[in-house]
């Protein structure tokens, strides 16, 4: 360590209820941007996986054109053929970066409990994707609890036999159907009985098919889960995807998602395959997770919550960076005469700023230490407590979880040291430029 | 007192450049809490309008017994409708207060698939009255993007939703904005086209048989949240009734010429349909159903609000405290010699504390210059932003709150007393040989 450094950091310990009134400031403004960064990193995973993952929206999504907005109310229009499948597949098998893909076919119509009906959205699912998706680690690290069925097997681990669907739980509860429920009641049902309808482990799938006419098929209830959106929950179902083109006699599907080894390839894996594409002849849209077209909730819902954690952000740095402009105006005031000394020693101006903008670094580097430690220590402290409460637009509840980001953290420092540095410039500037006989005989403190 | 503050006064003066941080850090924590206040009054009124107005909630929602819990586990149930003798005393009991009433709309939601012979879809319906949900809309009246509202519509029309609009194929024929500079929908009625102008409407009937209603397309509309938008179907109340061949109602909107009489109102209502053996529950459209995701936005402002708050006051508090204390050390013979003089112990912390307030609140005013200019400049600006789950965007404002000035220069003002009073009530108990002597 050079003499410098050492008498800046000796020079901390002299007026040490200032200088940790000062760190303190600082500590805990950077702890509150580590706070808030925690908590928007934690959001913007859980809705990247429940929207990329859960959700079938993949980092990409290829559609027929117009399919994205349209599909829901006519599918046949919008759908890919049992070759065009294949092209699409060959040309994404070719590409590394692609981690693996799948189809999805997408419906409405209605689905029966033997007493009432009510419309359903349904997506029919490849089972060796829904396999993986499930245990992905991006899926366990960010969103377990809504990969767990809430009753019942996960829809790939049900018994093959015969057409099995997932429940969303609140269709499920409109419709008083459990998950696992026994073999098939033997006689009629009784319709002012819930327990004979919840009893009865079938229901009804009613759709228009690819030709227009009115197809149906049992299929039993094995799974019931948590959709991640609130209006979701309330009409969406889960089925294979043999099953969802049985009841609609077809073999198209409604899109395919490409799931990203790294989410960050998403803009050049899509201009790669747009042009790859258009040389083999194929029509067909791409979106990305992070296009507010095919992503409304999760770009809207990020915009937001960037725009206040930002706000917020700033203001805080803000504040603690005049918290050490105030400490600095003191301390240079206080040391006049001790400035002046070092002049008429043959100090330079420049060598007597460099030691305060040391003094400045050191006390920066302790608060923001401190911070780190001081934010790690509540965010661990908030996931210990298990809080739980309901985010906007999301089905139940989900747990307040705080997750540091490094990125966050080093963005926050790096913003911190300069900011800290030019307050003490600021501070110093004026004092250091004065005369050394006007400095010696000030009247300080 | 006035001799404490006249020498409070010049010493602010005096160290004005000792102090200059401190000011700043109190002066940007102002500014911050206020305008951070400002935003969240501004978009709970948005909020608030929307809900009220737009959609024809009222002051107070009238609805059968424990609906509100069955619509949050998405039990549609008609036995939480409102029958017939329900209606007949609202009625009764809302004429009796027609001084009080400015208008009530009476609502029923249906679900379904919506088809238009080509393409099928679910849709969610809204049914009302439409002469009284134009009232209740208020500045919102004229709901209708394109086309005509319900009111100035037939007995069988709908307005559909822009996204389910697009999904029936039918899209807006011109390029023209429906609203005007100010953000407010201009009343006309702007050309649209739809392939087939009629949709069918199927959904079940309260004893669970399909039924199917047919009706026009009057015009499309805004459905609120962004998954609403591809699903909500706008309609007279007698065309849900028919499609799920009903007479009851899910609920009344009730709007009240002075909201502040709400609480009263609800009670009344209350024990008049009690003493008639009626189960109805009269309550604010916050605590309903409806209420869910105004609730849940505002507890998650209101959280970031709380936490800035807290984290910006701790940091300004410590900088008027280190420089207080550097303020007091440097003034301990002042302050022996004021007490050689027959100043009090009390009178000398009150000085120190004085001279605290007026340097917080200079800095309060200075930070209300930039509350100020900054909320003009966003109002001017026109910025608009995507609240993630809401299909049009919010613009962004930041409401004019004089009283939450006041509040917030007072509680920093507090804050910043009590951290001068901490060094100065030290200093003051110092023995006054001991303080002359100070070096």
């Amino acid at each position: 360590m050079t003499s410098g450094w050492r008498i800046a950091i000796r020079n901390l310990g002299r007026n040490r209820r200032r200088n940790l009134s000062t760190g303190l400031a600082i500590a805990l403004g950077y702890a509150a941007v580590v706070l808030l960064g925690g908590y928007a990193t934690r959001i913007e995973g859980l809705l990247r996986t429940t929207s990329v993952y859960l959700q079938h929206v993949g980092h990409l999504q290829l559609h027929k054109p117009g399919g994205l907005q349209r599909a829901a109310a006519k599918p046949s229009g919008y759908a890919f053929t049992a070759e065009e499948q294949r092209a699409i597949g060959e040309l994404l098998s070719a590409d590394p970066r692609v981690e693996f893909t799948g189809r999805y076919l997408r419906a409405g119509g209605l689905v029966g409990n033997g007493c009432e009906s009510m419309p359903f959205q349904a997506t029919g699912v490849e089972l060796a994707a829904e396999r993986r998706i499930l245990a992905h680690p991006e899926v366990r690290r960010w969103a377990p609890e809504l990969g767990r069925p809430v009753e019942g097997v996960p829809l790939a681990d049900a018994p093959d036999d015969e057409p099995a669907v997932a429940l969303a739980v609140g269709l499920a509860r409109s419709l008083e159907k459990h998950a696992g429920a026994g073999p098939a009641t033997a006689g009629a049902l009784d319709c002012a009985s819930p327990a004979s309808i919840a009893a009865d482990p079938y229901v009804q799938l009613a759709a228009l098919d690819f030709e227009g006419a009115l197809d149906a098929l049992d299929a039993r209830v094995t799974t019931l889960y948590r959709a991640p959106s609130y209006d979701e929950d309330n009409r969406a179902l889960v089925t294979d995807l043999a099953t969802l083109q049985r009841l609609l006699a077809t073999d198209r599907v409604t899109s395919v998602s490409v799931y990203l080894r790294d989410s960050r390839d998403a803009r050049a894996v899509a201009q790669d395959l747009a042009g790859r594409l258009a040389n083999v002849g194929l029509v067909a849209e791409l979106h990305r997770f992070d296009d507010m077209e095919a992503n409304p909730y999760y770009v809207g819902t990020l915009q937001t919550l960037g725009a206040l954690v930002g706000f917020i952000g700033i203001l805080v740095v803000a504040v603690a960076t005049l918290s050490v402009l105030n400490a600095m105006t003191l301390t240079i005031l206080e040391r006049t005469r001790e400035l002046a000394t070092f002049r008429s020693l043959g100090f330079t101006r420049g060598q007597v700023t460099a030691l305060f903008l040391r003094e400045a670094t050191a006390l920066t580097a302790a608060g923001v230490l401190g911070g780190l430690l001081l934010g790690l220590a509540a965010a661990a402290a908030v996931n210990a407590a298990d809080i739980r409460f309901e985010a906007v637009g999301m089905a139940g509840t989900i747990q307040l979880l705080i997750v540091p980001s490094p990125g966050v953290c080093l963005a926050a420092a790096a913003a911190y040291f300069p900011l800290s540095l030019a307050a003490t410039w600021v501070a110093v500037r004026r004092r250091v430029g004065q005369p050394v006989a006007n400095l010696l005989t000030a009247v300080t403190g | 007192m006035t001799v404490l503050l006249r020498i409070a006064s010049r010493s602010v003066r005096k160290n004005w450049r000792h102090s200059l941080g401190a000011a700043l850090a109190v002066a940007v924590g102002f500014a911050a809490i206020t305008l951070f206040d400002g935003y969240l009054a501004d978009f709970e009124g948005i909020a608030t309008t929307m809900m009220e107005e737009q959609f024809m909630m009222g002051t107070v929602l009238v609805e059968k017994s424990g609906a509100t819990a069955a619509m949050n586990r998405n039990d549609w149930d008609p036995a939480f409708l409102l029958g017939d003798r329900e209606q007949a005393f609202l009625e009764e009991h809302l004429r009796a207060r027609g001084s009080e009433v400015v208008v009530r709309v009476r609502n029923l939601f249906a679900s379904g698939v919506a088809s238009n012979g080509r393409a099928s879809t679910q849709f969610l319906g809204w049914g009302y009255d439409p002469p009284e949900g134009a009232a209740l809309r208020r500045h919102f009246a004229w709901n209708a993007w394109y086309g005509r509202p319900l009111q100035e519509s037939g007995p069988d029309s709908v307005l559909l939703a822009r996204g389910l609009g697009a999904l029936l194929e039918c899209a807006p024929a011109t390029d023209e904005s429906p609203f005007g500079p100010g953000g407010r929908m201009i009343p006309k009625a702007r050309p649209f086209e739809c392939r087939r102008p009629r949709v069918q409407l199927m959904g079940s009937t309260g004893s669970g048989q399909v039924n199917a209603v047919t009706a026009t397309v009057a015009g499309l509309a805004d459905g609120g949240r962004t998954e609403m938008d591809t699903t909500m179907v706008f309609m007279p109340l007698a065309l849900a009734q028919r499609l799920r061949n009903t007479t009851g109602v899910t609920q009344y909107g009730v709007l009240l010429a002075d909201p502040s009489k709400a609480a009263a109102f609800v009670r009344e209502l209350s024990a008049a349909a009690r003493a008639r053996g009626l189960a109805i529950d009269a309550i604010p459209w916050q605590e309903s159903y409806h209420g869910a995701g105004y609730r849940q936005g505002m507890g998650l402002l209101r959280a970031f609000r709380g936490m800035m708050a807290i984290v910006v006051v701790a940091i300004a508090g410590m900088a008027v405290f280190s420089t207080m204390v550097k303020l007091v050390s440097e003034r301990t013979r002042e302050i022996g010699t004021l007490r050689s003089l027959g100043f009090l112990r009390g009178q000398v912390t009150r000085l120190f504390a004085l001279e605290a307030a007026l340097l917080s609140a200079g800095a309060c005013a200075a930070g209300l210059l930039v509350t100020l200019a900054v909320t003009a400049l966003v109002g001017r600006a026109g910025i608009t932003y995507n609240g993630g789950i809401l299909a049009a965007p919010i613009p962004l404002g930041v409401a004019l709150d004089p009283a939450n000035y006041l509040r917030a220069a007072l509680f920093l003002v507090a804050v910043a007393v009590f951290a001068a009073w901490l060094p100065a009530r030290r200093a003051a108990r110092a023995r006054i040989p001991d303080a002359l002597a100070y070096a």
